[in-house]
């Protein structure tokens, strides 16, 4: 506080509150000393304070200065994600994709192409004769 | 009244009215930097019309202080919050200038506004007509809480048990 002395202000606030009581006025007062007394600052404080208004302010983010960036990054990495989603991916053809082989005109061989197997498995020697039954 | 002027007047009633608020010392320390820091850097802005020079440091300190108890209640709300024990107890406000532990018992039974007004009042020693342009109350609201915190502080440094 400025001084010893009760500002009018207080003075004017302590009597207001006690109303007509002197016993109120008295407590005022010790509440009013109480606080007086938890006021006093060390001056090591003060220094320390001083000592850190002169010193260069470390940056702080704010929103008015920096909002500009953090759009631009928010922006750069929705632009990263959706243009490395799966979805985003062009479908993987193979250069032969146009051979008759993958188009395949019946629906069994169909079936056979899409099951794995072998290039050859038309070939007559897989499908053993109705006479003698081998390969 | 030049910066340096104004910090050696008005450094202790900041500092003492954030104490009053904040509780804990370092948190105190940090706040009235940044008061301060904010007093330096808009001094040239600062208008007599609009108020005098206590409203205005007040004001600032005021603000400062509901802002550093909005982050304290968001780190208590996201789940990262590791120091929630220590920001709690920073939270708990104590007798500032770490005197008169009745004091510090009897803020404790306050509530947020109360504290406010008080601290302001007795620190700021501004009248109920400033405390309501700074705090945006109507100056009658401001009498009455302030009546009604003294009347509980009395009772409470009298040892008397205040019943709500």
């Amino acid at each position: 506080m400025k001084s010893e002395e009760t500002g009018k202000e207080l003075e004017k606030f302590l009597l207001e509150t006690a109303g007509s009581s002197a016993g109120d006025l008295e407590a005022n007062r010790r509440v009013l000393a109480l606080f007086r007394e938890a006021g006093k600052v060390p001056p090591a404080v003060q220094g320390r304070v001083l000592a850190r208004l002169a010193a260069p302010r470390r940056a702080r983010f704010t929103w008015k200065t920096d909002a500009p960036l953090a759009a631009a990054c928010s922006a750069a990495f929705l632009l990263a994600f959706f243009l490395n989603s799966p979805r985003a991916a062009a479908p993987q053809l193979s250069p032969d994709w146009l051979s008759c082989e993958n188009f395949p005109y019946y629906a069994d061989e169909a079936r056979m192409s899409l099951m794995g197997e072998d290039a050859d498995w038309r070939s007559d020697y897989n499908f053993p004769g109705w006479t003698d039954g081998r390969l | 009244m030049d910066f340096a002027a104004a910090y050696e007047a008005y450094f202790a009633r900041i500092y003492s009215y954030i104490r009053c608020r904040a509780g804990g010392a370092a948190a105190a320390e940090d706040l009235a930097a940044e008061v301060f820091r904010k007093a330096l850097e808009n001094f040239a802005q600062y208008d007599p019309a609009r108020g005098n020079l206590a409203q205005w440091l007040f004001g600032i300190a005021r603000n400062e202080v509901n802002y550093y108890f909005r982050r304290a209640a968001l780190l208590r709300f996201l789940p990262l919050d590791l120091f929630g024990d220590t920001l709690a107890k920073e939270r708990a406000p104590e007798a500032p200038g770490g005197g008169a532990d009745g004091l510090a018992a009897a803020l404790r039974r306050l509530d947020e506004r109360e504290r406010d007004l008080i601290g302001l009042k007795f620190y700021s020693e501004l009248n109920n007509r400033e405390i309501a342009k700074v705090t945006g109350l109507s100056e009658s609201n401001v009498g009455t809480v302030l009546y009604r915190c003294m009347a509980k502080l009395r009772k409470e440094l009298a040892g008397e048990e205040y019943e709500k």
